[in-house]
């Protein structure tokens, strides 16, 4: 779980950062999308990911409720 | 077109008019009308959360943001969201853990539990309300005057916001929370269709999307980088954005009401992922929709591009389903900031239930009547005002985060700190205030504070309470 908290942190970091949001960059374009877009696309679906694997983590753990 | 509109219109109502009569409640008492039985699944948890947090924003709003400042609308929202159900699911579960071990009622009666302070709880009850009415407003007016301009011979913009509060009121004040519930369950359904039949066209206007990206780039290529032809996405405007929309779930008590009612952990795990994925594919179509009016309408006001992609451009049928979309948008979030807001005063009234739920009741439809007020005389921009909500609901993150996750009661230095961020913030927006505070934006470093406040609390304020229970 600390591993996932860690990739999460760094990615947080990382999407603010010029290697997810360069400056007035559009290229280079990845089957047509530029950037940015697709970079974007990629870490929400990791982030997505992510939960699903703390979800999984967690499914092992008895429910509170 | 009215027609279609009219047939469309009247098989939303009688659909709304059957769940009405299917979730009646006969006997209220706060678990039952308020909380919905504390018991819902997985399908209902994830479609009623989903339509709470895409508004009328989401189908107004985006697609113009798209439009006018570029992709850098996909890190505002589609990104910070994936971020916020990463957050939910750590997090969620141990709010559930708490709420159910303090008899939860709100989120400003678990701050007075918690803190073992009335302050705390008043905090978070005022933050909810000045925060969330004027959104509450913005989208009924937004969609009001949407409505007038496509019906002009109907009824006045008035009449409309009229129209859609009652509706709201009357199946709150009817069935309560689950009431509220089954209808965001079919409102997300049609916002969720609407969204890609429209989105769709877009794609289909341009033939692919690595044509669409380059008719754009022909148009103007600053719309697909950041920060846009406008300079709006800097980093510190995303950042902000997505620290506000991480906390909604612990700030915007009608989404962490959602997290502590779902029936399990794991029916709330499940929520969390399909929330993450469904955030994606709603927010997609609203991409294509902003690009098609970005090569389009590029000089065109918002409500006329808005006007031409649901409903001009498109054929009368979908037209029509595009205008009853946007309703069920305004309405099925609407709903649900209201509702919450009664949910929130009743946590902080100590007198018996059926007294206590009357009056909540009352106060329902006078945040009702609150909201209907400030859509006819408010004419704010739907997304930045949806943003400056969160930022301004975010602001009471670390101290409900403290009182969460704290387990000793901490002292009420948190709730002052943030009664003083909340009024800087609110006087920064009104400008009587700077905007920004050396070369961090207003709302950053307010965070920052509050954080560090945070951390003052933990690191030395317990520690001074545990060496004097020590001596």
């Amino acid at each position: 779980m600390k591993l996932l908290d860690f990739l999460a942190i760094c990615t947080f970091i990382v999407s603010f950062t010029p290697l997810v949001i360069p400056k007035g960059q559009s290229q280079p374009f990845f089957i047509g999308i530029p950037y940015t877009m697709w970079m974007g696309f990629l870490v929400s679906i990791f982030f997505v990911l992510l939960t699903l694997l703390v979800s999984l983590t967690q499914k092992g753990e008895k429910d509170a409720d | 077109m009215l027609t279609n509109f009219i047939i469309a219109g009247l098989v939303y109502l009688t659909v709304l008019i059957f769940l009405i009569r299917r979730t009646r409640l006969k006997e209220k008492t706060t678990s039952s009308y308020l909380l919905a039985g504390g018991n819902i699944g997985f399908v209902i948890g994830l479609f009623t959360t989903a339509a709470t947090l895409f508004s009328a924003f989401t189908v107004v709003g985006m697609p113009d943001f798209f439009r006018t400042h570029g992709i850098g609308a996909w890190i505002f929202l589609a990104v910070s969201d994936a971020m916020m159900v990463y957050a939910l699911i750590r997090v969620g579960e141990i709010l559930r853990r708490k709420a159910r071990k303090l008899e939860f009622k709100g989120m400003a009666g678990l701050m007075v539990t918690t803190y073992g302070s009335k302050l705390a709880g008043y905090v978070a009850f005022g933050g909810a309300v000045i925060f969330l009415v004027p959104y509450i407003s913005v989208q009924i007016s937004g969609i009001s005057i949407f409505l007038n301009a496509a019906f002009p011979e109907a009824i006045p913009v008035w009449g409309w916001s009229l129209m859609i509060v009652a509706i709201m009121i009357l199946y709150s004040e009817t069935g309560g929370l689950r009431a509220i519930m089954y209808n965001d369950t079919l409102q997300g359904v049609l916002l969720f269709v609407t969204l890609w039949v429209i989105g769709y066209s877009c794609i289909d206007h341009f033939g692919s999307i690595s044509s669409m990206f380059e008719q754009v780039r022909s148009v103007k290529e600053e719309l697909l980088s950041v920060p846009g032809p406008k300079g709006l996405f800097t980093p510190q405007f995303l950042i902000i954005s997505a620290l506000a929309i991480i906390l909604l779930p612990f700030t915007q008590p009608q989404i962490s009401t959602r997290v502590i009612i779902m029936k399990s952990n794991s029916a709330l795990r499940n929520m969390a992922i399909g929330l993450g994925i469904v955030a994606i594919l709603v927010i997609l179509p609203t991409l294509f929709m902003g690009m098609y009016g970005a090569v389009l309408y590029p000089n065109a006001s918002t409500q006329e591009f808005i006007g031409h992609v649901l409903l001009y451009d498109q054929a009368s049928g979908i037209a029509a389903m595009g205008l009853i979309g946007l309703i069920a948008a305004a309405i099925s979030t609407s709903d649900s900031q209201i509702f919450a807001l009664g949910t929130e005063l009743r946590s902080l009234l100590t007198m018996e239930d059926k007294k206590a739920l009357f009056i909540t009741r009352i106060f329902i439809a006078v945040f009702g009547a609150m909201a209907l007020i400030f859509s006819i005389i408010s004419s704010e921009h739907l997304v930045l005002l949806a943003r400056t909500s969160f930022a301004g609901t975010a602001m009471m993150g670390p101290m409900i985060l403290l009182g969460m996750l704290s387990s000793k009661k901490p002292s009420i230095l948190m709730p002052v700190a943030t009664i003083f961020a909340l009024l800087t913030y609110i006087l920064s927006i009104a400008g009587v205030l700077t905007a920004s505070i050396w070369v961090l934006e207003m709302e950053l470093f307010l965070f920052l504070c509050l954080v560090a406040t945070a951390i003052i609390e933990v690191g030395i304020i317990h520690r001074l309470k545990q060496a004097d229970l020590h001596e």
